[in-house]
């Protein structure tokens, strides 16, 4: 299942679990007086589908904050629309109701539920729950962490934005064969998407890649548009395969020095070794980063 | 001398400049941008983070300079880059996404005026001529004219002007030729135009917008952390400094006026922990150094520390107490706080929920409750001192090295 499914298939759930056509005994998701129930027209009880604007009539925005854009309400053919995440899959119609709806909630309930499911951790479960709980309740329960889902979400929310935070400083690029800056990495959770915008700003109309070799996928832009494939399409080796390094051309005698080797110059001259601290910097920047690292490989 | 043996020699004279700090602007350009929240890159085997090119444009220096390692008489090396090599490396690092740009500062190889120029000339092309949209943090150098500096704060993100001693009397003592007057008049002068230009003329021309930071080294002369703190405090509220960074004298040089022995990196972190209970705890200097303590207890962070001293504010009650009360209970953060609050607002708040929202609740257990429920060890203020000092992770448990104190070096700077 790849991540769009995953995230559809989880809304799907939400959407499920809300369509319930009858609450009968079950537990009210809002049970104390302090967890005030989201307004809902004056009417106490559980919502379903219909108060909550989950009709599949309007439209919506889709996933993907690089290029987060407005697409086409489901038309109730086969194909819905494109997620920007990765254009070569198509969203489920039934999801995107209630996407719109944990969009509209504002605050970082959308992005928290959607963030989750970035990742390797199962907590597809929790974030269907994460998810009508918020809409239930309201955007407040989504940060009640004294709920194991809320926790689970957030926990896992919290490692996507870490390492998107470690991978905007610790990716290096360098000219593949073919002239473009390419980047490599190994990221515990899918964010090629999340790093994009940022490198788009540092690069300007220069073309760059981020490959993502754990999954196979790789983010390639030039001239305003973005692309995303296998890479096989980019002419990349086989992930699966052994991966040769960044191919920068061969030092000529007397030419400009390699610009790696300045580099590790630098990293070696800058460290202080009367506070020498190894502990630190693993803690700051752990091992499995260090492979795509220039200054750490030798 | 070839690129990589300047380059070697040039970094690591500037390694003891405590900044790395890549935050504060939001620049752009075709060619690069900024990041406001600032990125490290790498971090070197001593745990300091790598954000910028960190390097001298040359360590030839006049100055004799104790402390220093570039000083006049210290046998090194010399050399110095061409604004054309930093230019170019500065460049290629940011294209490969080593660094977010360039931190330059420089021996004082001319006059200040001269060596200014040089700085804001490497600035100049990579802004000008290279369209770099990159962070630039430049020194400025004391003894400079206005024009110098003006022009250094129209191509620079950031400014910084090292105060170095935390006295002018240690000053005079250890770096005869530095006058600390001109130094704080620098930053004076830069903390008037960053101000103006913050300011809502939308026509002035941008000037280091994101501040200045100055660098005081502890350890070095025997002034006690209140009158360090003092400083800091004073330079935050009357010139408005982004950042006060301490650095542990490290020593480098055979001097009979400096300590020798190891540097004080326990002291140097007490001081940073106490810089922000300043700057976001709501603290005081009084209250995390007093007359009567001066120094900070090296094997407590401060904020602990200060709750020791202070049962009488303990314990807090989580489920009631406002967010300034929650700030000053040990091991709970800005962050923590923040949860504490979002999950108290959602009803959920409990003894055995606090765990789990990312605090340091062995800590804080003892000085917190939940509606009466208090979950610490209701130990003597002795004991539980024992019980809470410990050396931080991968740090030295010494102190480190101290000048001997002389109450004749007393004499704080005034602002």
């Amino acid at each position: 299942m790849n991540g769009i499914e995953r995230l559809d298939g989880a809304l799907i759930k939400v959407r499920d679990i809300l369509g319930r056509p009858e609450p009968g005994p079950r537990e009210d998701p809002c049970p104390t007086p302090a967890r005030s129930r989201r307004s809902l027209g004056g009417r106490d009880r559980t919502p379903g589908q219909l108060e909550l604007g989950l009709a599949e009539d309007a439209p919506v925005r889709s996933v993907g904050s690089a290029s987060e854009r407005t697409v086409p309400a489901p038309t109730g053919d086969k194909e819905g629309p494109v997620s920007p995440r990765d254009p070569r899959h198509v969203r489920d119609p039934r999801a995107l109701p209630v996407e719109r709806c944990l969009r509209a909630l504002g605050g970082d309930v959308w992005e928290t539920f959607e963030y989750a499911l970035r990742t390797e951790l199962p907590v597809d479960r929790d974030a269907a729950d994460f998810a009508v709980r918020a809409l239930l309740c309201g955007p407040e329960a989504a940060s009640d962490r004294s709920l194991p889902e809320v926790r689970a979400v957030r926990a896992a929310a919290f490692k996507v934005r870490r390492e998107v935070h470690r991978l905007l400083g610790l990716l290096r690029f360098a000219p593949d064969p073919d002239g473009i800056l390419t980047a490599r990495c190994e990221p515990d959770s899918e964010i090629l998407d999340l790093l994009e915008p940022a490198f788009r700003r540092r690069y300007g109309s220069e073309p760059f890649r981020i490959v993502d070799l754990r999954r196979g996928v790789v983010l390639e832009t030039g001239r305003g548009s973005t692309g995303r494939g296998s890479t096989g399409r980019a002419g990349l080796p086989d992930p699966k395969k052994e991966v040769p390094g960044p191919a920068d051309p061969e030092p000529v005698p007397g030419s400009e020095p390699d610009p790696v080797d300045l580099w590790r110059a630098y990293y070696r001259a800058a460290e202080d070794p009367v506070r020498r601290n190894p502990r630190l910097r693993l803690q700051f920047m752990p091992r499995r980063y260090w492979k795509h690292l220039p200054e750490l490989d030798a | 001398m070839d690129v990589s043996q300047k380059l070697a020699i040039l970094a690591a004279g500037a390694r003891y400049d405590a900044s790395c700090a890549s935050s504060g602007s939001s620049r752009s350009s075709g060619s690069g941008a900024c990041t406001p929240s600032g990125i490290c890159h790498s971090w070197t085997g001593d745990g300091r983070c790598v954000s910028l090119l960190k390097v001298l444009y040359s360590n030839q220096c006049r100055l004799d300079c104790t402390y220093c390692p570039n000083r006049a008489g210290a046998d090194i090396p010399r050399t110095s880059f061409t604004p054309e090599e930093l230019v170019r490396i500065t460049k290629e690092f940011y294209r490969r996404n080593y660094v977010e740009g360039l931190f330059l500062s420089s021996g004082i190889f001319a006059d200040p005026d001269i060596v200014l120029g040089r700085l804001v000339e490497v600035a100049r092309r990579l802004r000008r001529d290279e369209g770099f949209g990159g962070y630039i943090h430049l020194k400025a150098i004391p003894g400079a004219g206005d024009r110098a500096l003006r022009e250094a704060g129209r191509w620079a993100d950031r400014l910084s002007a090292n105060l170095e001693l935390p006295t002018s009397d240690s000053l005079s003592a250890l770096a005869p030729q530095k006058d600390g007057a001109e130094i704080l008049g620098v930053m004076r002068f830069l903390a008037g135009e960053i101000r103006e230009a913050g300011s809502l003329r939308r026509n002035r021309p941008v000037f280091a917008p994101a501040g200045q930071s100055t660098q005081i080294i502890v350890g070095a002369s025997p002034e006690p952390d209140r009158t360090v703190l003092r400083l800091a405090s004073g330079l935050y509220g009357k010139l408005g400094l982004r950042r006060v960074y301490y650095s542990a004298f490290v020593p480098v040089n055979r001097d009979p006026r400096l300590p020798s022995g190891t540097p004080p990196l326990l002291r140097e972190l007490r001081l940073y922990q106490a810089d922000w209970l300043l700057r976001f705890y709501g603290y005081s200097v009084d209250e995390i150094a007093g007359e009567s303590e001066p120094d900070l207890d090296p094997s407590l962070d401060p904020k602990t520390s200060w709750a020791l001293r202070h049962p009488e504010a303990f314990p807090v009650d989580l489920a009631r107490a406002d967010r300034e009360a929650i700030l000053r209970v040990p091991g709970i953060g800005i962050t923590g706080a923040a949860r504490i609050l979002e999950t108290r607002k959602a009803g959920g708040l409990s003894l055995d929920v606090l765990p789990r929202l990312g605090i340091v609740w062995k800590r804080a257990r003892h000085f917190a409750t939940v509606r009466g429920a208090h979950a610490g060890i209701r130990e003597e203020p002795e004991r539980l001192r024992a019980l809470l000092a410990s050396p931080p992770p991968g740090r030295p448990e010494s102190a480190g090295t101290r000048a001997p104190a002389d109450p004749r070096l007393q004499r704080e700077f005034q602002f």
